[in-house]
């Protein structure tokens, strides 16, 4: 008896100690996701009359709406341009200067620069890179007598003109992981590897980037997160335009939200990017980590 | 030869143990087990036409260092080393941390280049040639072993990077494997084996690459006490059976003792001894050789001249050497030393303490100001305060104060032969009741 109240006591003693990240867990991600998800089953209240219950129309009007679909190719190849090559490119870097290089203090600064620039200043500094006359592009290919593009206002330029800014934004922050796992492997192995006349891209494929898969896996899931987020420089260069040529998941929930006033329609969207990020993580999570190396 | 190469290699642990645990015997054994490994090396690997470890020809197993030097900052790490390594020869780098040994086998693994010098391996000048060109296998301290591949992949890594083909690696991994007892654990991860496990994986790396020289770099200094005796011998049966080359750092001097054919001791960067373990341990070079062998460390006393004579400080009624020997050290063996009954002629001394350890006894006893370590066996029961110290003359070791070195110009006095108020000899003392025999 004495022993199964102490135990009580332990269970209530954790439970008090969860509580505080359990609490702010409740408020702010998962009461959110059940309003929105509840939302997303009402019509918009017009004038002061309450929303009235319409089950899953608007799923219905999603499913027909082209413009989301456009917008999620959208995101889609948005995904698909930055995720690769910012990992490629954040891995590449944590190697050079994880090297033995003179000033490589100075260079880490530099490749993470961008990431500590607020996401608002990057874009209006791209802004200015980005110019059809007066940019800095186009007068550098000008020097070469080459006529450059409208790099946001030509439709089937200005998704790869974001594309290319957040990689340049991303790639600083990746790196930091990668420069991190890189100087957690010990270099003995390395030592060992070239005792055995191990190639240096032989001892990167099978030995750094194995032991790396752990960051691989952590900076693949925030990239793609990353990539369904966008909001804040899309604001600043493109609005989405041209004609949705450069609208994202995210944007387009704000506009509904903020522009069409249809919170409805914006929750309705919100469920669906929920449902398919979690979908996401869990296969990548569970495939994935099969696979992996902790240490 | 139609020999197939499993058919010549005996079992690890059996082969391991038939060898006694004492030293002496071991080492007349050590001359027929190396004929035989010679015998077993040579069908070894002539039989599958690999000549990397070739016994006839041991060109590639000699090893030779020229007034090689490391230099950090305007520090020399390593200080002029010359040393040679014949084939076969296993050599222990010996020393206190910092000395410059792990630097020296780094060099010469290749992983550091050397700031001056040259380093020979057979008479191929490899002082610039990259590691994975030099021939030579290495056992690192934490193992180096590759946490995300088990057991055989750990093993075959260097078979892969050379490109050998996979059968072969099978069947080397496979013999390897049964050599140092690792067929059970090939599936497993390095973090799912213990410490010893581990070392052998790191092993069997090493010997499966069939190299004419391993080096190895503090293998056991992270095992504990029991396994590291058995790994000592294991290592040192491995390297007989396959008539390896190899220098092996360390700090330990046990290790150094019972494994090496020859000890090659440093400090600062330099080398102050390079002999067999018996000439370290019966003529050290140095006070610094003769405190850092021998447990416990030899007993250096600090001497003066009073009237005339040479004696310990502030114990003038023993002369202990003939001549003037007053800025010399006098080492003497805690093994070394008899202790009397007060009335038995000697060096007069006190006993302060003693710390039984089972086999022996080790007792610490003051001469004048100083203090000396006795070592006798077994447990003793001695006398509360007053004794009498004596040893014999060829066990007395002087060195010159503050060089260290030794000196052999000075003679040796007993303390009985010196105490004039007793004839009694050495042969004739009375020991404690049971302290038995001095070796």
């Amino acid at each position: 008896m004495q022993a199964l109240t102490s135990h009580r006591h332990m269970q209530l003693y954790g439970a008090l100690l969860l509580l505080p990240a359990a609490v702010l867990l409740a408020t702010f991600a998962y009461l959110p996701t059940i309003s929105t998800l509840i939302n997303s089953l009402f019509l918009p209240g017009i004038r002061g009359e309450p929303p009235v219950f319409v089950g899953l129309e608007n799923y219905q009007v999603l499913i027909q709406d082209a413009t989301f679909w456009k917008v999620a190719r959208n995101n889609l190849f948005y995904a698909l341009g930055t995720i690769p090559t910012s990992i490629a490119l954040a891995l590449a870097m944590a190697l050079f200067v994880n090297a033995r290089l003179p000033g490589r203090g100075f260079v880490r600064m530099a490749y993470f620069t961008p990431t500590v620039l607020p996401m608002i200043a990057a874009a209006n500094i791209w802004m200015f890179f980005y110019a059809p006359q007066i940019g800095l592009f186009n007068h550098l290919l000008d020097v070469v007598g080459i006529n450059g593009p409208n790099w946001l206002g030509d439709p089937s330029v200005a998704l790869f003109s974001v594309i290319m800014m957040t990689i340049w934004k991303e790639a600083g922050f990746f790196m930091i992981f990668y420069l991190a796992a890189l100087q957690s492997i010990p270099p003995d192995l390395k030592e060992a590897a070239d005792l055995e006349g191990t190639g240096r891209w032989s001892f990167f494929w099978r030995v750094t980037f194995p032991l790396l898969m752990p960051t691989t896996l952590f900076v693949m899931i925030n990239a793609l997160i990353n990539a369904v987020r966008v909001v804040d420089h899309l604001f600043i260069l493109t609005k989405g335009g041209p004609n949705n040529a450069t609208n994202l998941l995210l944007y387009y929930v704000y506009e509904n939200a903020f522009s069409f006033f249809d919170r409805p329609y914006a929750a309705t969207i919100t469920v669906i990017i929920l449902l398919v990020l979690a979908i996401v993580a869990t296969v990548k999570f569970t495939v994935l980590d099969r696979r992996i190396h902790y240490q | 030869m139609t020999c197939h190469r499993h058919v010549t290699v005996t079992h690890w642990s059996s082969a391991t143990a038939t060898i006694l645990p004492d030293i002496l015997a071991r080492r007349s054994t050590l001359v027929i087990r190396r004929v035989q490994a010679g015998v077993g090396a040579v069908s070894l690997f002539a039989a599958n036409g690999r000549t990397m470890l070739d016994t006839l020809n041991n060109d590639n197993k000699r090893i030779r260092l020229e007034d090689v030097s490391k230099v950090w900052d305007g520090l020399a790490a390593v200080d002029q080393v010359t040393f040679d390594v014949s084939p076969g020869e296993f050599i222990i780098l010996l020393g206190p941390s910092g000395c410059g040994k792990s630097t020296t086998l780094r060099m010469i693994s290749g992983l550091e280049q050397p700031s001056t010098g040259r380093i020979f391996i057979g008479e191929r000048d490899v002082t610039r040639e990259s590691p994975g060109d030099r021939g030579i296998s290495m056992v690192f301290q934490s193992y180096a072993l590759f946490p995300h591949l088990n057991v055989a992949d750990n093993i075959v890594f260097g078979l892969r990077s050379r490109k050998v083909p996979k059968p072969e690696r099978q069947e080397r991994l496979a013999q390897v494997a049964s050599q140092v007892g690792l067929e059970a654990y090939l599936d497993r991860k390095p973090a799912q084996l213990s410490g010893g496990q581990r070392q052998r994986v790191a092993l069997a790396r090493a010997i499966i690459a069939e190299n004419a020289i391993c080096l190895m770099d503090e293998p056991l200094s992270n095992l504990d006490a029991r396994l590291r005796g058995d790994m000592r011998r294991e290592i040192k049966a491995l390297q007989q059976r396959l008539g390896m080359t190899v220098i092996y750092v360390t700090h330990d001097q046990v290790e150094a003792m019972s494994m090496g054919d020859r000890v090659i001791l440093m400090e600062s960067g330099r080398i102050v001894q390079d002999g067999t373990p018996a000439e370290l341990y019966s003529r050290p070079t140095s006070a610094f050789a003769a405190s850092f062998i021998g447990s416990p460390a030899m007993n250096l006393l600090e001497l003066e001249s009073v009237a005339g004579r040479t004696v310990i400080s502030e114990e003038p009624a023993v002369p202990i050497a003939s001549g003037d020997a007053s800025h010399c050290l006098l080492g003497l063996r805690p093994e070394d030393i008899v202790i009397q009954p007060a009335g038995a002629a000697g060096m007069p001394a006190r006993v302060i303490d003693k710390e039984y350890l089972g086999a022996d006894t080790i007792v610490r006893v003051r001469v004048g100001n100083q203090t000396l370590r006795v070592r006798l066996p077994g447990q003793q029961s001695l006398p509360n305060e007053h004794c009498r110290l004596d040893w014999p003359a060829e066990a007395a070791h002087f060195f010159t104060a503050d060089s260290g070195e030794r000196r052999d110009d000075i003679t040796a006095v007993t303390p009985v032969m010196a105490n004039s108020r007793s004839s009694i000899s050495r042969a004739t003392a009375q020991p404690f009741p049971d302290q038995g025999v001095k070796r």
